[in-house]
């Protein structure tokens, strides 16, 4: 099936960049954030509770593990900060997630988005790329649309 | 318009450029410091969306609070206005610090009515408080073929200069009127400063040369403006001498469009690709040419089709091959993956999935 976001209403298109293969019904959904902003995680858990099918937030204290702690819980979503402090790997942790745990989606989360990163990371296999520069409400609808199995890449233009 | 958002001032003075130095180690102290200033720019862009983006999801939280009070609903609106604007000026700051010289992995279109909403608190910000703003940039523009970051800092270029012109002024005044000619866009930056002298107006596009003291000045404004408009077949022009003021005209070519008798019409794009991926990529390359994309079920006639094997099979076993001009028609075609077989259908080009920047030509 061929379906483009235009079919939803004439602005649909306009600025989320939407992809969708199968739109299922929302289904309950857990997020991984991996980021080392604590502010705005809090922040995020607070505002995803609003969303009914979400079942919980679930934090990375150590980076080393994170891909671990993946394969254990199995959250729809991993929200990957690639800009990540002390000459981390994101690159590196993006590939080892998608290859350990492929079940779950990874949506790229940067406060620096280029052209260049959304190709770099998007063919490793990222569902999703968001700057953080965009609305509240992009980036809750980015989430809800990787759980439904769209890609999704939100620039700020 | 006039109110200032967020200030920094910077100890320029204290920086200043020892006089005993020779002309090319002042040249580089000079540029040294014009690259840090960009690089804290891009980290204060950064730390503002870092700060921004926890208050909106927590405005979100309380907003949602359906025992809220009237007024307290309208004090958050309001709070949510103030955030959304620093959200702007980090843009900004984030199109003002990226280099203008390399924006190969960038949009490479900017639509200039959105632009403006970043630009506008730096503009703003950069002239004299009592500065009145007037602004002519419509929604409808079509979108121009020159990075939304190049054009910003040819602009804010712009804008200290008119800073500069218009220091004794009284009530100084700054013009942005946008409007189409046949295949550009021409924007107009005109002040009510104290306008040009007749050696200026002759050298202002020279490489080095400046009406300032060189201590805030490189005299490269100019010239380097016009270079970098010059590469996306822009320009970069003096308007005529008027009694008041100065008046600079920026050229801005459009493209994504193809001449259709005497208008121009933007290139259509219909995508049936089922990877949604590779869908999510090549719609934000369409969207960043200018290209319109059509809706993969409809009957239209398209100017280009991108598709995956599966969806080629299906257009060459429905007859539409490459023709430009049927009903429906698939125009010039590109297919994303590897050819099963080099003569099969000699007139499709084939893209490999995993690297689409080939795609960047192709849509330009």
């Amino acid at each position: 099936m061929y379906s483009t976001d235009m079919d939803r209403g004439p602005d649909a298109g306009k600025r989320a960049v939407v992809a969708s293969a199968h739109v299922q019904t929302p289904a309950p959904f857990s997020v991984m954030c991996i980021d080392d902003n604590v502010q705005l995680i809090d922040a995020l858990e607070r505002r995803l509770h609003l969303e009914p099918q979400f079942t919980g937030l679930h934090r990375v204290d150590d980076l080393s593990t994170s891909v671990d702690v993946a394969a254990r819980l199995r959250p729809s979503v991993v929200l990957l900060d690639i800009d990540l402090p002390g000459g981390i790997d994101a690159l590196g942790l993006l590939d080892e997630m998608i290859r350990r745990v492929p079940e779950s989606r990874v949506l790229v989360f940067t406060g620096y988005p280029s052209g260049e990163l959304v190709r770099r990371t998007m063919s490793r296999g990222a569902w999703g790329f968001v700057s953080k520069g965009i609305s509240a409400d992009r980036l809750i609808a980015s989430i809800c649309r990787v759980v439904e199995g769209q890609a999704v890449i939100e620039l700020e233009d | 318009m006039s109110q200032s958002y967020f200030r920094i001032e910077l100890p320029v003075e204290s920086q200043s450029v020892p006089d005993e130095l020779p002309h090319e180690d002042r040249e580089l102290h000079r540029l040294q410091r014009v690259a840090m200033l960009g690089t804290l720019a891009s980290g204060l862009g950064h730390d503002l969306r870092n700060l921004v983006m926890p208050v909106l999801l927590r405005l979100d939280v309380v907003s949602a609070s359906p025992d809220l009070p009237e007024k307290a609903r309208s004090d958050l609106a309001s709070i949510r206005q103030s955030i959304l604007r620093l959200q702007r000026l980090a843009s900004g700051l984030r199109l003002l610090a990226s280099d203008p010289f390399d924006q190969r992995g960038e949009a490479q279109l900017t639509s200039l009515h959105e632009w403006w909403q970043d630009m506008q608190p730096i503009v703003i910000d950069a002239l004299p408080g009592k500065t009145v703003i007037e602004v002519q940039i419509a929604r409808d523009l079509p979108p121009v073929a020159v990075p939304p970051a190049t054009l910003a800092q040819i602009l804010i270029n712009l804008v200290l200069n008119s800073r500069q012109a218009m220091g004794q002024e009284a009530a100084p005044r700054l013009w942005l009127h946008a409007s189409v000619a046949r295949d550009c866009v021409i924007l107009d930056i005109r002040d009510n400063g104290v306008g040009m002298d007749a050696e200026t107006r002759a050298r202002c596009f020279e490489p080095y040369f400046t009406t300032r003291a060189r201590e805030y000045a490189t005299g490269l404004g100019l010239s380097t403006g016009r270079a970098l408009l010059a590469r996306y077949g822009g320009d970069l022009t003096l308007g005529v001498e008027e009694a008041v003021g100065t008046t600079f005209t920026i050229t801005l070519p459009i493209r994504g469009t193809m001449a259709v008798g005497d208008r121009r019409e933007r290139r259509r794009v219909r995508l049936l690709i089922q990877d949604p991926r590779q869908l999510a990529m090549l719609r934000l390359l369409v969207r960043h040419r200018g290209l319109v994309e059509l809706p993969a079920t409809e009957a239209s006639h398209a100017d280009l089709t991108i598709c995956d094997p599966e969806a080629l099979a299906a257009i060459v076993k429905a007859g539409q091959g490459t023709t430009r001009n049927g009903q429906g028609s698939s125009g010039d075609i590109i297919a994303i993956g590897t050819p099963p077989d080099e003569s099969a259908e000699p007139a499709v080009r084939w893209v490999d999935p995993r690297d689409f920047s080939v795609l960047d030509d192709v849509l330009h």
